[in-house]
């Protein structure tokens, strides 16, 4: 143990006031990562089989810390059993193979920067959720989420970065790609993640009906990519996922369900 | 007041023979530009005698805030002159350590981009975690900063039994990327 705790504790009741320590009786004491929750999609029918693996088991394996120190926590086991990646490593996140964990190096510095390719006219919606539960949306018309001061997600056109240096105030994050032709059919293409790292994950866009829920009548929206923050690093998921149904459905269907909404499509802005 | 220069180093454990526990902060002033003092990290890189990282995870960040053997951590709200601070417990410090490396970076995850060269102050100094005296402070190593995004303020490091820090002050143009790839850290 050191510093303001044993200090205060071994002090003499008659020693003088020593004006030069006053910092020291006011350190904050180092906090492990928040650990979030992994909340599940709430509807997603076709999870693969890595899914359960996200619940999260508190309990760190025996012998896999070492003890204790008073005042220092040891950080909580990252999950097992899902793969990392890399650096400079290109991974393609396939319906078989859909999550990497990354580390918490990786999950903090700099910027997760995603890029969709495609050839069709298209737009790249990222519905966020912050630590403190709130919830909101990035899109053309609002690219700065939840402002322009300190963005957390930004979009522009394609692209987007999800700030890592603000990774501790992120809970989760979903990526959705939608046709600017409402009658037009899925997104082909694919959409790029990069990390710090040169890290590469590719989530290809599949433009078939596979993986098809909702309503014909409604704009077929794809739900590629979400990321979740589990234990202090960034858990990332190819989802696969066509939802022929308004946006206002589609992120409700993944438990964005904080938003408020000018029509089923169009988020009221914030 | 003129503070120790680049390149210079003091004999800590042999200046404070009982000295067991190493606050080593920085101070800048970014001069109110927010897009600069917002993404400012203080790191810390536990490094072997090949002057290597040990492992990914004894990088000691905000994210990552203490080295899997308890001996560094990042103090969350630094206090008294210091904009940022780490806690080093040199007894816990494990032998196949040689030195900590003490690194403040630019975070360049938001839309914009700032350098080192922005800041008008930027100081480095090691306290004594016990009594809070004040052992060492650089000299303000802000007008040596241009394009960098990164540098390596300092290192604690072993010698003849005990600890000595060393200002550092170099700067990387690659940035984060430039001093993991320096030190063999997995990005």
């Amino acid at each position: 143990m050191s510093t303001a705790s044993t200090l205060l504790r071994g002090a003499p009741d008659t020693a003088p006031v020593r004006d030069d320590l006053g910092f020291l009786r006011r350190r904050a004491r180092p906090r492990a990562v928040a650990v979030p929750e992994a909340p599940a999609p709430a509807a997603a029918p076709d999870l693969p089989v890595a899914a359960p693996s996200l619940a999260l088991d508190l309990a760190p394996p025996a012998g896999a810390t070492p003890p204790a120190r008073p005042g220092r926590t040891p950080l909580p086991p990252l999950l097992r059993g899902l793969p990392g990646v890399g650096q400079g490593e290109r991974r393609l996140l396939s319906a078989d193979a859909p999550v990497v964990q990354l580390t918490r190096v990786q999950t903090g510095v700099g910027g997760l920067r995603g890029e969709l390719h495609t050839a069709v006219d298209a737009s790249v919606v990222v519905a966020y959720e912050l630590a403190d539960r709130t919830q909101g949306v990035v899109r053309d018309s609002q690219p700065y989420g939840p402002d322009d001061r300190r963005p957390v997600v930004h979009l522009a056109g394609p692209r987007f970065t999800v700030d890592l240096r603000q990774a501790r105030a992120l809970r989760r994050f979903v990526v959705v790609v939608r046709p600017a032709d409402p009658a037009g059919p899925a997104v082909e293409g694919v959409l790029v993640l990069t990390t710090t790292g040169s890290s590469r994950l590719e989530i290809p866009l599949d433009p078939s009906d596979a993986g098809r829920t909702g309503a014909a009548a409604d704009r077929t929206s794809t739900v590629a990519l979400t990321g979740h923050l589990v234990r202090g690093a960034l858990v990332l998921r190819a989802e696969h996922a066509r939802q022929v149904r308004p946006l206002r459905d589609a992120l409700a269907a993944y438990g964005y369900r904080g938003l408020s909404w000018r029509d089923a499509d169009t988020v009221l802005a914030g | 007041m003129s503070g120790l220069m680049r390149g210079a180093n003091v004999a800590l454990t042999k200046e404070i023979p009982g000295l067991r526990t190493l606050v080593v902060g920085t101070a800048w002033d970014a001069g109110g530009e927010h897009a600069l003092d917002d993404n400012l990290v203080l790191a810390a890189i536990l490094c072997g005698p090949d002057g290597r990282a040990t492992s990914a995870e004894d990088f000691v960040f905000f994210q990552q805030v203490v080295s899997s053997d308890l001996s560094v951590a990042a103090v969350d709200a630094a206090l008294g002159d210091d904009t940022e601070q780490l806690e080093i417990d040199l007894d816990q410090v494990p032998a196949a350590v040689e030195r900590i490396v003490v690194v403040l970076y630019l975070s360049e995850g938001g839309p914009r981009r700032r350098t080192l060269g922005q800041l008008r102050r930027c100081v480095v100094r090691v306290l004594d975690g016990a009594t809070g005296a004040g052992i060492v402070t650089s000299e303000d190593l802000a007008p040596g900063f241009g394009p960098e995004t990164a540098v390596v303020l300092g290192e604690v490091y072993r010698h003849r039994g005990g600890w000595k820090f060393k200002v550092v002050g170099q700067g990387y143009a690659a940035g984060i990327v430039g001093v993991a790839e320096q030190y063999g850290l997995p990005l």
